[in-house]
């Protein structure tokens, strides 16, 4: 709105300045024409045309990599596709897809064998959708020659995890730190912390599955 | 959009023209080679600075002075990359940019989305989390605005229960007569359908599927934080129709979304 006002205020202000120069010379006959003050409007073909022409980055997808800490069942590798959509400069809304495979409790280790698990279904996926802040955004010194803009961002959401055949409600909390290689390639380093309550026989229990990974998207 | 497009093509390829016969023929040459031209911007203020990145905090590395020419190259947020003449490249605020011309000498007129012109935007993505009974829910929303008033959402959902899992769909009406402030109240109101299904190590009859059709009365409030995300609160009144039989269920969500 303000950029409209400031377009209309100029042009105002141009043909303004238009009409005074030609008051100015027809003074010198002694004949003062006012010629009428012609507001020229916003181009909104010229708006449409530059929309076009911009190239406007919102959008920012990629995937990642990393270790995933399943409560009672070891750590497992985890593998995941992201994608982000940036609000504002501050705020961006971003969607996650992970997968892992769980190993073996405790438990299952000393007195399982192949036969005897806790857990039939072993495959732990994820999804979750999350509100992101940038927080410190800032710059990376690599070396006196090398710098990159970078970012430090918390992100709260929640998801579904789908593991142990059944679904469960997924509280995510976490901290990342971005860094932007090429205007359209950012490296990332995350560290989250995905809470869900599980059955375990008749009692019920808050767990917390910690994740690190790392990963690149591209802007566009 | 097919009209709008062609429109948008017409007056780029009356834009290069205007490029092309303002420069030198040298450039005639590199403006045919790129399909999409440029935008060129004149500075006319006495100065115009250059941040090193696309948000608050990043310092000043460059400015430009009164008369220089400028492109602008990308667009993120309420942010453009430019580079000047001698390819220094900087990011500048949607504001500042305002403030040059085109070499025609009109006022740049920069595409914006800004809390203003929210209602004028279509489009909007976001998600949900909240609770519905004694279930968790979270959705995924995709809506557009249909009048100045009036939007319409349409959601995806999963929900979370202790002994039945369910995943919904709806369509919802968004009614919002107050549009100038950031938090404006409205009110909501939406048909849709839900599937549960019991959890399997509970599973002990048939009937372990069902269906029920929903609809619900609920209102809440829109906060508009900066150009174009909105955070929202909101609270629904929920009729569930089953077989043969009817809930009622109160639920409340919050919400984030972004509209383009």
């Amino acid at each position: 709105m303000a950029n409209r006002f400031q377009q209309l205020l100029l042009a105002a202000l141009f043909s303004t300045s238009l009409t005074s120069i030609s008051a100015s010379v027809l003074a010198e006959d002694g004949d003062v024409e006012i010629n009428p003050i012609i507001v020229v409007e916003p181009d909104n073909k010229q708006r449409e045309a530059y929309e076009a022409q911009i190239d406007s980055e919102f959008f920012e997808v990629g995937a990642y990599v990393g270790i995933l800490a399943i409560e009672d069942f070891g750590s497992s590798a985890v593998l995941g596709v992201k994608a982000s959509f940036h609000a504002t400069e501050d705020f961006f809304l971003q969607a996650n897809y992970g997968q892992a495979e769980a190993g073996q409790s405790t438990a299952e280790y000393y007195f399982g064998d192949d036969d005897i698990s806790i857990i039939k279904d072993r495959d732990y996926k994820y999804y979750n959708l999350l509100v992101g802040y940038n927080l410190f955004p800032g710059e990376t010194f690599v070396t006196q020659d090398l710098t990159f803009n970078s970012a430090f961002y918390l992100v709260a959401g929640a998801g579904n995890t789908d593991f142990a055949d059944d679904n469960h409600f997924t509280i995510t909390v976490g901290s990342g730190y971005r860094v932007i290689l090429k205007d359209w390639l950012t490296v990332n380093v995350d560290f989250r912390d995905h809470s869900f309550e599980t059955e375990i026989g008749p009692k019920t229990k808050r767990t917390h599955n910690l994740e690190f990974s790392t990963g690149l998207t591209a802007f566009f | 959009m097919l009209r709008s497009l062609l429109r948008s093509r017409l007056v780029c390829y009356f834009f290069t023209l205007c490029c092309v016969s303002s420069h030198s023929l040298a450039l005639e040459a590199e403006d045919d080679s790129s399909t999409v031209p440029v935008v060129e911007l004149i500075v006319i203020d006495t100065y115009l600075e250059m941040h090193s990145g696309p948000g608050r905090g990043y310092p000043v590395i460059h400015t430009m002075e009164q008369d220089e020419p400028i492109t602008v190259l990308r667009r993120r947020g309420s942010w453009y990359q430019v580079a000047n003449r001698h390819d220094k490249k900087g990011w500048i605020q949607q504001e500042k940019l305002a403030r040059t011309i085109a070499p025609s000498g009109l006022p740049a007129a920069l595409p914006d989305t800004q809390h203003g012109d929210y209602l004028a935007q279509q489009g909007r993505i976001g998600f949900a989390l909240g609770q519905q009974g004694d279930a968790e829910t979270a959705t995924l929303i995709a809506g557009f605005r249909l009048f100045s008033f009036v939007g319409a959402e349409l959601e995806y959902g999963q929900i979370f229960g202790t002994s039945i899992d369910g995943s919904s769909y709806g369509a919802n009406l968004l009614f919002e007569p107050i549009q100038s402030w950031s938090f404006t109240p409205f009110i909501s109101t939406g048909i849709g359908r839900q599937t549960w299904k019991q959890k399997e190590k509970l599973n002990v009859g048939n009937s372990n599927e069902f269906d029920s059709q929903y609809t619900f009365i609920g209102g809440g409030v829109n906060y508009y934080i900066g150009y174009n995300f909105v955070v929202r609160g909101e609270y629904r009144q929920v009729s569930l129709t089953g077989d043969n039989d009817s809930l009622r269920n109160s639920a409340w969500r919050i919400g984030f979304s972004s509209f383009f």
